[in-house]
């Protein structure tokens, strides 16, 4: 195995004696109760966070598969797509999986299929923009009754006995609430744009939903469905309050939408995971951007909440605070990373802080009781674009503390340089291309050029909706990210579109950038996540993704090559590490330690313009979630290449303190949702969720040997 | 693909001309499933598995596709690797049992998607059970307007379901459930008593008929157990309707055949394959095993009623109308273990309602159904008398004059293998210290000298078992596959506290008695003994080859309103160990078939099995779906399965669509279904 290139790479050694020190916040709040898993996130501060140590770093490596769930059978046809974290209570599983979102519950030990739930939703279903398996689902108890929440494909959300998988009689119409109802909007029941891949959040007995549309290149119009948010009582799924992300008439924030352009913009939604903090009674959403990924023209103005953490009462829905990321966002950088709540100690204050992970690969940290930021943000200029009919935001946030944790923007200086006739060949690529800083925008496609900007982080990230794990104890925050291009170019809508502009490549065919409907958009819809990094999975003889990718990347990535979008020769645009893995001290706001994730693609290894060079692992594109538990930090490699025990993936062990690789052990396709673990019967157990390509999707549970 | 070699085979080409006018018998009766559905494990109520679709034919078989598979893993807390279900399809939803823990579970029929699951936790009850795993399906009843699902599970209980939801049946029995344990007229404990089935139960007119089930026989742990009796029940509320005492009690018929007061204590006697109903008629046709002690009946002296004995009794009331024994005091463990099989036939000019009974012993016994009359001769003869203490020997054994047995019967020197002088010489060596004779030589006291115990053939696994045949109401033609392997009858003391006097075994040197010894598999599933996995046949090897001439397993068809067989074949590709086999290098062995167990399916054209081993096939480790023309055995296509048939297939027509599932899985390949279409 290549060692991690110290020049890509910090390595910090943390001084294990201040940490055994560190107070372990109470339950629920950060950290699994017994050894359980019951939320997403494992708890509803996203942690992902487990103290079971029975798994460590010298044994890691003599994991053995427990048992594994094959999901073929749980919809018409096989998944490859299945992004979900199983929960873990009271000796269950519960899951989502299969093409129609059915719900599983399976013995922890054994995988034994106890029940399955499914909703029928026909052509509604056909229509949802966000099908498939979707991230999971809620657990909820009083400690006497047990319920499993989620939505489907079709935005219902469901509520079932978690011991019988019935539907709960009481909670809304027999067990389900119509989410395109009571929305304070018309939303067609059948054709409405508007579903969900992410989970509920259920605490104090409010149920949180959010909202999610199809991807948004190139929009159907400039009308859309609003992506409002809402809570329900979960005990009986009356609604509780709605949070308009883009406010009324009269309601704050309504100014920053010109022209009335409040009337018929939509998206908004909050398409990831939320967070809650019982004790402050506040909810915290991640809010994306409003409809057009990469033209605003629309939507004169900053557009609030677009791109906008938000905090909001748990009970009323009141807005108590909230920070936009990006002004009148046109990059798609939405904010798919689940909030991350950790109280951290900076400069000897105590702070309840909040950490947003993002695609731009900045982590945003604010004191979560009150929005404050924790280190500066600052506003600093960004270039202006020329696209007719753009509104753009003279600034942009800046957090001036910790780093971003993955390279931003595109210069000379970040195209590949392994031999100098390639990194030749690069700058003549990207000569057609507009290059620049952070925030340069998108440019009109032109066959002459540019083609389009190239952007760094792509619309994917940086980190996507996978997400970051944070240490309760040692108070370390950890997040993949993936270092990848986007092509942003614009052309005129369809026709009968009256969007303006949409996203395009003159390029490869103005009649393909029209007509294909999702054309540079980089996708969200039943894809992996967003931008170019949620192709990556299909790898090599995979079927094409369900979102296409920028044209420029599409075929880079499809081919199983390492990272980047354009390609020199079939090998990214960019220098490697194409996929990491960064540790954060968040009581410094520093960076401690950062790796390479992933062995080098086969397709990079075995390259002939590389023979004889000593390149070190390079990491792998993709969306990789983590998982932390008391001594290491586990993550599944995002694709497949050639390993030791055949053609797989491996399942990655770090000892979280120093990033130094412990262990990995063979899963016959790569990880397609983030890990999680529980103990049970004294004994540990890893699950995580694989597939994608040929490989049909399926949960694979490990354990050590009796 | 090679060709059968006629020395082992007969072909018969039927007159088309004839079949073409053939009246077919009236539909749900034994005139095959309707409306290209599959609502019994049979097909029907007569066992025919039988289907008139015809999508799937000669012309195109080779070309199926895989339409969906469903894995069983995570139906139980540990994958299962035994899968003997012949899944049900009625109304779009197919319904099957499979996994450790017999999970029901109904599927889209168009895509496999799994609509829901119901199993039940039976904690040691179902540890202790005799029959566990996967089992081999269930029933399907409707009045038109409710549907249900019935299954015994592995604890033996009878378990009513709402066939669209799964939830139980809240108004059948206690919540969905009638405990099997109980009210049985006899005291069975709850938890041990060794009682069960793998069988499925059978519905016809609201009537709801169980059978029974216990553990393999060849060591049975004393001369007492649980007694088979089957009831009936009613399908709406689970109330018991009747019961046959399958061994008499006092002052009821056959009480007699059992001397010394032995039916007292001797158990067994079941019905552990499947039943078959007549709805017209009123009867249900009950094929009892034998007694207590598979291949010792000291204990019970007589003939044993209703021991190895075809029963018909009323459906209504359980009452005996007629009955047939085929083996008096049985002591080759030759219960009946295929379906009987209703057949409407013509048989010189006259109309005859009539039952088949495949056996282990290869002979077809043919009946006509409405008063157990056989319709050809079957004859008593004179069988060898044995001489192990304490035993009870039938002077007489009941022999089938037609239609002719269609597996070999018997072991002589001349069905030792003769590829080579050499392998005929080593073979007539291995059996020297063997006993051998014709069908029905008992069993023997083995001894280290010899004889180490009778070679008898068929085995106690058949010629054929539990998948039984298949029967075309519209040909007439009869179609079953059978394996041709000896099995080794010895017998040794029973061990220390067990008072069955003598158990199956081998004499060893230095060997204590006891053990299961030489009893070869035949029930349970355990059909296919250690040297069938590996290959080839018989339990004995000649240089790792069976001893005996092939075939090992062949496929017969047999022209019911005539009593003749009409073809023969060799079923299943020859195994990698005799292909591979040095001493056979340069030899040209025609296909040899293979020893197991394997179900056949008909349809308009075909008959379609399945292989009951893996081989290195063109595709790779795999077995092979066969099809062949049913009028003349020519294999007409064969689509790739990536493990062994397991269990008997079945077929259906959906939405313009024919689909074939089949139960495949063993050895190291989990268990599944596999459901086969054209394409699109």
């Amino acid at each position: 195995m290549n060692k991690p290139n110290s020049a890509w790479l910090l390595r910090l050694v943390p001084l294990a004696c201040l940490l055994a020190w560190v107070a372990i916040p109470a339950i629920g709040q950060s950290g699994a109760p017994k050894g359980e898993w019951r939320s997403y996130g494992n708890d509803i501060g996203n942690t992902r966070y487990s103290p079971v140590d029975q798994i460590t770093a010298s044994n890691f490596k003599n994991l053995e598969v427990a048992w594994r769930f094959k999901t073929d059978n749980l919809g018409p046809r096989p998944e490859f797509n299945l992004e979900g974290t199983p929960l873990m209570a009271n000796g269950v599983v519960y899951a989502t999986a299969g093409t129609r979102r059915a719900v599983v519950a399976l013995d922890a030990a054994t995988g034994e299929l106890l029940w399955v739930h499914s909703e029928r939703e026909g052509p509604r279903g056909a229509n949802a923009p966000r099908q498939l398996s979707g991230r999971g689902l809620a657990y909820w108890t009083d400690g006497r009754e047990e319920r499993i929440l989620y939505v489907t494909p079709g935005y219902s959300l469901i509520a079932l006995d978690a011991k019988s998988g019935a539907p709960v009689r009481g909670f809304g119409v027999n067990g389900a609430v119509d989410l395109k109802l009571d929305d304070d909007q018309e939303i067609d029941l059948v054709t409405g744009e508007v579903g969900l891949h992410a989970t509920p959040i259920v605490a104090k007995d409010v149920v949180v939903v959010g909202a999610a549309h199809r991807p948004g290149g190139v929009p159907r119009g400039k009308t859309n469905v609003k992506g409002f948010v809402r809570g329900f009582d979960v005990r009986t799924g009356k609604r509780l309050w709605i949070f308009h992300t883009i406010p009324m008439i009269g309601e704050f924030g309504n100014d920053t939408w010109e022209k009335d352009s409040w009337k018929y913009t939509g998206n908004a939604g909050v398409w990831g995971q939320l967070g809650i903090d019982e004790d402050l009674g506040l909810v915290y959403l991640p809010v994306e951007l409003p409809t057009g990924d990469f033209y605003g023209g629309n939507r004169p103005g900053a557009g609030l909440f677009g791109e906008t953490l938000v905090a909001v009462d748990l009970r009323t829905g009141e807005r108590k605070w909230h920070y936009q990321f990006i002004h009148h966002g046109i990059w798609d950088y939405d904010m798919a990373n689940p909030p991350i709540l950790l109280d951290i100690t900076v400069n000897g204050r105590a702070i309840k802080a909040i950490a947003q992970p993002t695609k731009q690969s900045f982590l945003y940290v604010f004191d979560r009781t009150n929005g404050q930021p924790v280190w500066p943000i600052v506003e600093r200029p960004v270039p202006k674009g020329d696209v007719p009919g753009e509104w753009y935001s003279p600034t942009q946030p800046f957090p001036t503390k910790p780093p971003a944790y993955d390279r931003q923007g595109v210069s000379i200086d970040d195209l590949i340089d392994f031999t100098p006739e390639l990194r030749a060949e690069a700058v003549k690529l990207v000569s057609k291309y507009k290059i620049g800083p952070m925030y340069t925008p998108p440019v009109m496609s032109k066959v002459d050029g540019p083609i389009a900007a190239l952007v760094l982080p792509s619309a994917g990230g940086g980190s996507n909706w996978a997400g970051g794990s944070y240490d309760p104890e040692t108070h370390r925050l950890y997040v993949y990210s993936q270092t990848n291009v986007s092509s942003m170019g614009l052309v005129p809508a369809p026709p009968n579109n009256d969007f303006g502009l949409v996203s395009g490549n003159a390029a490869t065919a103005a009649a393909r950038a029209a007509g294909a409907g999702r054309g540079a958009g980089a996708g969200r819809g039943a894809g992996p996540g967003r931008g170019p990094g949620a192709a990556a999975p299909a790898g090599p003889g995979g079927p094409p993704p369900a979102v296409v990718p920028s044209p420029a990347t599409a075929a880079a990535i499809a081919e199983g090559g390492g990272g980047g979008g354009t390609t020199v020769q079939g090998l990214p645009l960019i220098k490697p590490p194409w996929g990491r893995i960064t540790a954060f001290d968040m009581d410094k706001g520093e960076i401690a330690w950062q790796i390479a994730h992933g062995e080098t693609p086969d397709n990079v290894r075995n390259h002939p313009a590389l023979k004889g060079l000593a390149i070190p692992r390079t990491g792998q594109p993709g969306i990789v979630g983590t998982l932390v538990t008391k001594t290491l930090l586990i993550a599944g490699e995002s694709r497949v290449t050639t390993t030791p025990q055949g053609r797989g993936a491996m399942l990655r062990a770090y000892d979280k303190a120093t990033g130094n690789e412990v262990g990995a052990v063979f899963m016959p396709a790569q990880q397609s949702g983030s890990p999680m673990t529980y103990m049970l019967n004294g004994k540990q157990y890893i699950i995580v969720a694989i597939g994608g390509g040929t490989f049909p999707s399926e949960y694979m549970a490990f354990k050590l040997a009796e | 693909m090679k060709r059968t070699y006629s020395a082992w085979l007969l072909w018969l080409v039927p007159l088309a001309s004839l079949l073409s006018v053939a009246t077919l018998p009236v539909a749900g009766q034994s005139g095959g499933t309707t409306k290209g559905e599959w609502r019994a494990y049979g097909g029907d109520l007569a066992n025919t598995r039988y289907s008139p679709l015809d999508q799937i034919n000669a012309t195109n078989f080779k070309n199926l596709e895989v339409a969906w598979r469903f894995k069983t893993d995570n139906l139980g807390p540990r994958p299962e690797f035994q899968l003997e279900g012949t899944p049900l399809m009625a109304n779009g939803v197919v319904y099957a049992t499979a996994g450790t823990r017999r999970a029901v579970v109904a599927l889209d029929a168009g895509t496999g998607e799994l609509l829901w699951t119901h199993s039940e936790r039976e904690g040691v009850r179902a540890t202790n059970a005799p029959r566990q795993l996967s089992g081999r399906g269930l029933a399907y009843w409707t009045d038109g307007r409710e549907e249900r699902i019935l299954y015994v599970t592995p604890g033996y209980r009878l378990i009513a379901l709402d066939a669209r939801s799964g939830t139980p049946v809240a108004g059948f029995g206690a919540n969905g459930v009638v405990d099997l344990k109980l009210d049985n007229d006899q005291e069975i404990d709850l938890l041990t008593g060794d009682v069960g089935l793998h069988a499925t139960p059978l519905v016809g007119k609201d009537v709801v008929v169980i059978g029974a089930a216990h553990r393999p026989g060849g060591v049975p742990r004393g001369k007492s157990n649980v007694k088979g009796f089957i009831r009936g029940f009613d399908v709406r509320t689970g109330k018991r309707l009747w019961i046959f005492h399958t061994i008499p009690s006092i002052g009821e018929f056959g009480n007699e055949t059992w001397e010394k007061d032995s039916w007292k204590y001797t158990g067994n006697t079941g019905a552990w394959g499947q039943l078959a109903m007549d709805e017209e008629l009123g009867l249900v046709y009950l094929p009892i095993e034998l007694a207590t002690g598979d291949y010792y009946g000291g204990t019970r002296p007589g003939s044993n009623l209703f021991s190895e004995t075809l029963v018909a009794v009323d459906m209504k009331t359980g009452e005996r109308k007629w009955h047939y024994q085929f083996v008096h005091h049985g002591i080759w463990d030759f219960d009946m273990a295929a379906p009987p099989i209703l057949a409407d036939i013509t048989v010189n000019g006259r109309a005859i309602k009539a039952i088949a009974q495949p056996t282990k012993q290869a002979w077809l016994y043919v009946f006509d159904r409405t008063n157990g009359q056989p319709v050809w001769p079957i004859v008593e003869r004179p069988v060898p008398k044995g001489d192990v203490p304490g035993e009870w020997y039938s002077p007489t054994q009941p022999f089938v004059t037609k239609p002719p047995a269609f597996d070999r019967q018997g072991v002589s020197i001349d069905d030792l293998i003769d590829f080579t002088p050499e392998l005929r010489a080593e073979a007539v060596t291995l059996v020297s210290k063997y006993k051998l004779g014709p069908l029905f030589t008992p069993a023997v006291v083995s001894k280290v000298e010899g004889p180490l115990a009778t070679l008898h053939m068929p085995l106690a696994g058949g010629g054929s078992n539990w998948p039984g045949g298949s029967y075309d109401p519209e040909t007439h033609f009869f179609y079953i596959f059978s394996q041709t392997a000896p099995g080794t009858l010895g017998l040794v003391p029973a061990p220390e506290g067990n008072d069955a006097g003598w158990v199956s075994g081998i004499a060893r040197a230095n060997q204590p008695a006891g053990g299961r010894g030489a009893a070869a598999g035949g029930r349970g599933g355990a059909a296919a003994p250690a040297a069938a996995a590996e290959g080839g046949g018989g339990g004995l090897t000649v240089q790792g080859l069976p001893f005996i001439k092939p075939p090992y397993g062949r496929l017969t068809a047999i022209d019911l309103n005539k009593g003749d067989i009409a073809w023969q074949v060799a079923h299943g590709e020859t195994p990698d160990n005799i292909r591979n086999n040095p001493a056979l290098k340069g030899l040209t062995i025609p296909r040899t078939g293979q020893r197991g167990l394997a179900g056949t399916l008909v349809t308009k054209t075909l008959v379609i099995a399945g292989e009951p081993q893996t081989t290195t096939t063109p595709q790779g480790r795999g077995a092979m779906l066969r099809a062949y023309d049913k009028a003349t055995g020519n294999e007409m296509g064969a689509v790739f399965m990536p493990a062994q048939q397991s269990g008997s297939p079945m077929t259906y027509m959906l939405n313009g669509k024919q689909y074939i599932i089949v139960a495949i899985g063993g050895g190291t390949f989990p268990s599944e279904y596999v459901a086969f279409k054209l394409a699109d």
